[in-house]
């Protein structure tokens, strides 16, 4: 394999893993909130933007400024539900709903930070490490580690833990959890809170290894999207594989052809899924 | 038609006010204004067949960049290139055309994907190139004038009388019927695909026709411009707020929201004037989905001019049918044959594959295994073909056409079937008829599957399908229902009658009763009473 082939595949996964993460709190609200929300890239930049202005604004530490993006991102996941459930029809009004909601949050980011693209300083995170004969930037390495950690820490969670098996109780049938005394209502508080915390903190990552700009969103929904759809629900391993596989994909053709092939692999992938399974993801629960 | 021309003309009539007080800004915007009606028509439209589109930038950008690339490196003539930019977007389509069969949201994810991705190619691609066109001066065609505002009007106008007239004719009928029952309207032969084809087709050419219109009042290109989500987002909520389902609901959305953005939010927030289809569209979902204007429902007429469609009497037949469901064997090597003026009851605990067997026949899931007949060769493919064979199906749970009326839902069945006559007949016969006018939706279980029975019977059917049609029906109306399957059964129809219970056992010609997908036995009535008791000792 060629150098520059070999260097656009590992560059693809590294990729890959943060679209990962992008994808893991967006899965997490579709299989127990029921929504696919087409606002999930505006809530990934408004973490980045939180991350932006405390880190490079004010001096605030990362991990402290990234903890705040979260929270910016959990308190955007839990102000769907109350307005989700006052909606007559099921999925297409969530979609469209979801569509109004990003088309708000861009129009304030552009009224806040203007259309301006916004990344990191320069200096230590763009600095390259070598791994034998490829190479990446600290702040790629970091970026695909914490997203790796972030979908596995998911994992996990919903394995082991009482209120994640809540989670997978009301994903599969919020009849049978109810019955059980699991609150669906309550469950659908916390997944969209922890998808929108996870959304929140995969755009500090994003701010780390690309840019923000308002106009940005779409792109990181269709993301989201592309991983959910190809990777199924919340399982790590499936996440990590569908985020790698549109990474490597756009990574080697931007290699292979030249220019932005983000949209193009993303979109792509979800309209083939769309005709090849004909059902969206809710469909599945 | 006075209803439609009034307010057309009203609108036509202020546009030239605003066009003669205001000069050039008022030619340039009025012409903005026309565009937005035309594209909103456009979407309202899709949504009558029941679709949602989230991407019509797509159809818009096809247009516009078609247009300038026509105009500018193939040098053609503006005028012409009008129809090559119409032409392509009605060749966008055509990629869509297998996701017509999706459900709303579904195709709704695949239009958004599908207007990112020609954005995606577009930007790629070495034609078209990053930097945009630069459209060449044009008289007439150039910016704001009187002849290009005079097409857009024409454009937004045509839209919206196409729409007016599909809605009262029988395709408007049929697209009215997938969007309210998408199920039902498959066991009546309504197919997605092939009744949503022709006007989404129309549809996208006439997007991209106010795309390539929007080229020439622009005067240039910008790929990332034209293949915006704005595109795709004003449509939908001018559609949305004048009222989805009404031909005049694109031209009052236009009227109530782009006066508003033009005068108030674009001064006030130059950057992010589009803010307000945000909060309009939620306000909207929120606080009156309908929009403005009341839906114009298409209404079933109480004649026609189609004669009755001749049914030929066929035997229906299933050979080692196989069948498998979520990854589980629901049936396993069923044989049977109905002959025309038979009924075959299907016994079984829950589970056995009842439903499945009768899903198998009426086309609705695929046979691995095995075949289904209609009399010597192979069922059509697809649920649409087999109910135009002569095909009619009951549900377990019914499913009406809940916006219609009770008259109407036996009516849009009979219409097809050249049967109109026959409605008032059934509906006195199954005790409907005092419920004629209510909407199907507000129906009891009872009186919902009484009109099952109606819906089914009123297609003149070859083959009826029937599942559990007397459950939770009184004595006196299971009596009733059971005596009109008789009807059709003396009339050469072939029954497969699903029920649990020995009710009207007695019409039955053959029983087959399934246990675990399997056949437990298959034989006359007699035969399983026989085989019940046992040998004698």
């Amino acid at each position: 394999m060629s150098a520059v082939l070999l260097q656009a595949l590992v560059s693809g996964i590294a990729l890959g893993l943060i679209y990962a993460g992008v994808g893991a709190g967006f899965s997490l609200v579709v299989s127990t909130g029921r929504l696919i929300n087409l606002a999930h890239g505006e809530f990934v930049l408004v973490g980045g933007y939180i991350l932006y202005v405390l880190c490079h604004g004010i001096g605030w530490p990362w991990p402290a400024a990234l903890a705040l993006s979260a929270s910016g991102g959990a308190l955007l996941g839990v102000a769907l539900p109350p307005l989700v459930r006052r909606l007559p029809d099921g999925e297409v009004d969530g979609l469209a709903a979801t569509l109004g909601v990003a088309f708000i949050l861009e129009n304030l980011l552009l009224l806040s930070a203007t259309a301006t693209y916004r990344v990191i300083p320069g200096g230590y995170w763009v600095q390259t490490v070598g791994l034998g004969p490829v190479v990446l930037s600290r702040a790629s390495l970091v970026a695909a580690g914490a997203a790796a950690a972030a979908v596995a820490g998911l994992d996990l969670w919903l394995r082991v833990s009482w209120t994640g098996s809540g989670l997978r109780a009301v994903a599969q049938s919020r009849g049978a959890a109810s019955s059980l005394g699991i609150s669906p209502a309550r469950m659908e508080w916390v997944a969209f809170a922890v998808g929108g915390a996870i959304a929140g903190s995969a755009g500090g990552l994003v701010l780390l290894t690309r840019f923000l700009s308002p106009g940005e969103g779409p792109a990181w929904t269709l993301v989201a999207l592309a991983v959910a759809f190809l990777g199924g629900r919340t399982r790590a391993i499936f996440l990590v594989a569908a985020g790698i596989a549109v990474g490597v994909v756009e990574s080697m053709t931007t290699a292979l052809a030249g220019g932005g092939w983000r949209e193009v692999v993303a979109s792509g992938s979800i309209l083939l899924w769309l005709l090849v399974r004909e059902r969206t993801l809710s469909a599945d629960a | 038609m006075t209803h439609f021309f009034l307010p057309w003309a009203a609108v036509l009539g202020a546009a030239a006010v605003a066009v003669a007080s205001l000069g050039r800004y008022g030619v340039n915007v009025v012409a903005l204004g026309f565009l937005y009606a035309a594209l909103a028509t456009s979407w309202n439209w899709m949504r009558a067949t029941g679709l949602f589109s989230f991407g019509q930038a797509a159809f818009f950008g096809a247009g516009a960049l078609t247009q300038a690339w026509l105009v500018t490196a193939g040098r053609m003539s503006p005028w012409l290139a009008l129809a090559g930019s119409a032409a392509a977007g009605a060749l966008a389509a055509i990629v869509l055309i297998p996701a017509l069969r999706l459900p709303p949201a579904s195709f709704g994810l695949a239009t958004l994907a599908y207007a990112i991705l020609l954005k995606g190619l577009a930007g790629n691609a070495p034609a078209f190139g990053r930097e945009g066109f630069l459209l060449p001066t044009t008289p007439g065609l150039d910016g704001a004038t009187p002849a290009l505002l005079s097409v857009l009007a024409a454009l937004a106008l045509t839209l919206s009388l196409g729409y007016e007239r599909f809605v009262s004719r029988p395709s408007g009928r049929a697209a009215a019927a997938i969007r309210q029952a998408p199920e039902t309207s498959l066991s009546l032969g309504i197919g997605p695909v092939g009744e949503r084809w022709r006007p989404v087709t129309f549809c996208a050419a006439a997007t991209a026709l106010a795309g390539a219109l929007y080229a020439q009042l622009i005067g240039s290109v910008d790929t990332t411009v034209v293949f915006s989500p704005s595109f795709s987002v004003l449509p939908l909520v001018l559609g949305m707020l004048g009222g989805a389902l009404h031909p005049l609901g694109g031209i009052l959305g236009t009227l109530a929201l782009y006066p508003l953005e033009e005068l108030v939010l674009r001064p006030a927030l130059p950057r992010a004037h589009s803010l307000g289809y945000g909060l309009v569209l939620l306000g909207l979902l929120l606080l009156k989905p309908e929009g403005l204007l009341r839906p114009r429902i298409p209404r079933i007429p109480a004649s026609s001019t189609r004669r009755p469609v001749a049914r030929n009497a066929i035997a229906v037949a299933a050979r080692n049918l196989t069948v498998r469901r979520n990854r589980a064997t629901v049936l396993e090597n069923v044989s049977f044959v109905v002959e025309p003026g038979q009924i075959l009851r299907v016994f079984g605990p829950n589970g056995a594959g009842k439903t499945s067997l009768l899903l198998a026949i009426a086309g609705r899931i695929p046979v691995p295994k095995g075949a289904i007949f209609f009399g010597a060769a192979p069922a059509p493919g697809g649920a649409a073909l087999r109910a135009r064979r002569g095909l009619a199906r009951t549900f377990q749970a019914p499913r009406p056409f809940g916006e219609w009326t009770v008259h109407e839902n036996v009516a849009m069945a009979a219409e097809r079937a050249g049967n109109l006559g026959g409605v008032d007949a059934l509906l006195e016969d199954l005790e409907l008829k005092s419920l004629e006018d209510r909407p199907a939706g507000q129906l009891s279980v009872g009186e919902g599957k009484r009109l099952e029975a109606a819906r089914a019977l009123a297609a003149n059917p070859a083959v009826l399908l029937l599942d559990e049609p007397l459950a939770g029906l009184t004595p006196r109306a299971a009596g009733r229902v059971s005596g009109l399957i008789e009807r059709a059964r003396r009339g050469g129809a072939a029954v497969v009658w699903v029920e649990h219970g020995p009710a009207a056992l007695e019409l039955a010609s053959q029983l087959l009763v399934l246990e675990s997908g399997k056949t437990r036995f298959l034989g006359s009535p007699s035969d399983w009473e026989l085989a019940r008791r046992g040998p004698r000792s």
